[in-house]
């Protein structure tokens, strides 16, 4: 897992429903729900954490294993690339 | 815009949104008049003036098989827009619009792309959805292509088909008014109805063997509208606006999935529902 920081794409649309974020790429048109957990990772790109940053937190927040922290954060971020959600 | 026309412009009413098409060409002022009869109006103060303008060598994209192709870009503050044989721009700040057209070709693809962005601009959104008033009450059937929209629309003949493709909702205060427009999908002999009615429900479709009404939670509700707001989410502001405006509709009028096989069974689950 590489330390950087990463961003929302310019062209990504967001707000905060009943505690989940829905976004909305504008590039595409397409619309992205995330869940819990999701909505607090992009919470914390947002604030300027960096991915290795983030992986301790959720560590921290939800008692899981940094393996398994690592690995489901690299798994949504990849997703988030490549729907070009972040840059 | 001085319009180089001597015909007066047809003016076209969609929600209230009144555009002036000004078409000198003879045989596309027919077409337009009898294709939109019931939604033309007189005097009205139009939000924007089409100049339409026919020409026999307009082509603007090579024929090629698959999708046909409508491609919308912006620069220099006005949206631009090119099919295969039309061809256009639109400002919205100066309520302006120009289209070159082939001869034979209507201007409805174009009119829907005007229509959204001027909807977006009064507060309310033209929606890929089917429009149904039943019984005084307006019911909205939101989905893709292939969802069922248009099922849902046949399988409702005895109530008022608003369109079986698109419609328009306003917020008026507390509530959502659901408007028809003239633009059809599949269903082509459908009447094109101008009529209103206040929205009662949102359903999104869902194609199973079984009918069943199905909450969905606010983030979901808000995904299927924003999934069904055709052209206008191509810019970041544009697309937070239209986020707000799928919210407040959420707001005021629920929102529902519509479990539904092909048969007018469905109607007697989203009244139960």
């Amino acid at each position: 897992m590489k330390d950087e920081h990463l961003s929302l794409h310019p062209q990504v649309a967001m707000q905060t429903i009943d505690g989940v974020a829905v976004m909305v790429l504008a590039d595409s048109g397409r619309v992205l729900v995330l869940n819990a957990l999701g909505t607090r990772i992009i919470e914390l790109l947002i604030s300027n954490q960096s991915v290795v940053d983030i992986a301790d937190i959720i560590v921290s927040e939800y008692q899981v294993s940094m393996k398994e922290a690592r690995h489901d954060l690299d798994s949504f971020l990849r997703k988030l690339r490549e729907a070009g959600a972040l840059t | 815009m001085a319009l180089n026309f001597s015909e007066p412009a047809i003016e076209l009413n969609l929600a209230g949104i009144t555009v002036a098409l000004a078409i000198g060409d003879p045989s596309l002022r027919r077409a337009v008049t009898a294709r939109y009869a019931e939604f033309i109006v007189i005097n009205q103060n139009p939000q924007a003036i089409l100049q339409v303008q026919v020409n026999h060598r307009a082509q603007f994209i090579p024929m090629k098989p698959g999708r046909w192709i409508i491609e919308c870009t912006e620069r220099g503050g006005r949206l631009h827009y090119r099919s295969y044989f039309d061809a256009g721009w639109i400002d919205l700040e100066r309520g302006e619009a120009f289209l070159e057209i082939a001869p034979g070709i209507d201007i409805e693809n174009f009119l829907r792309l005007l229509y959204a962005h001027l909807c977006l601009r009064a507060g309310g959104l033209l929606l890929h959805a089917a429009g149904i008033i039943r019984h005084d009450l307006g019911y909205v059937f939101l989905g893709p292509s292939g969802s069922g929209k248009t099922t849902v629309a046949r399988l409702s003949l005895d109530d008022t088909v608003l369109s079986d493709d698109l419609i328009i909702l306003k917020i008026q205060g507390s509530k959502v008014r659901l408007f028809g427009v003239p633009f059809r999908g599949d269903f082509l002999e459908a009447p094109r109805v101008n009529q209103s009615a206040g929205l009662h429900c949102l359903l999104a479709l869902v194609q199973a063997p079984q009918h069943r009404v199905a909450g969905l939670t606010g983030p979901e509700a808000i995904a299927r509208l924003l999934a069904c707001v055709p052209f206008i989410i191509t810019d970041v502001g544009r697309a937070q606006r239209v986020m707000t405006l799928c919210r407040e509709i959420h707001e005021r009028v629920p929102v529902r999935a519509l479990h539904f096989r092909p048969d007018a069974g469905f109607w007697r689950e989203i009244h139960e529902g």
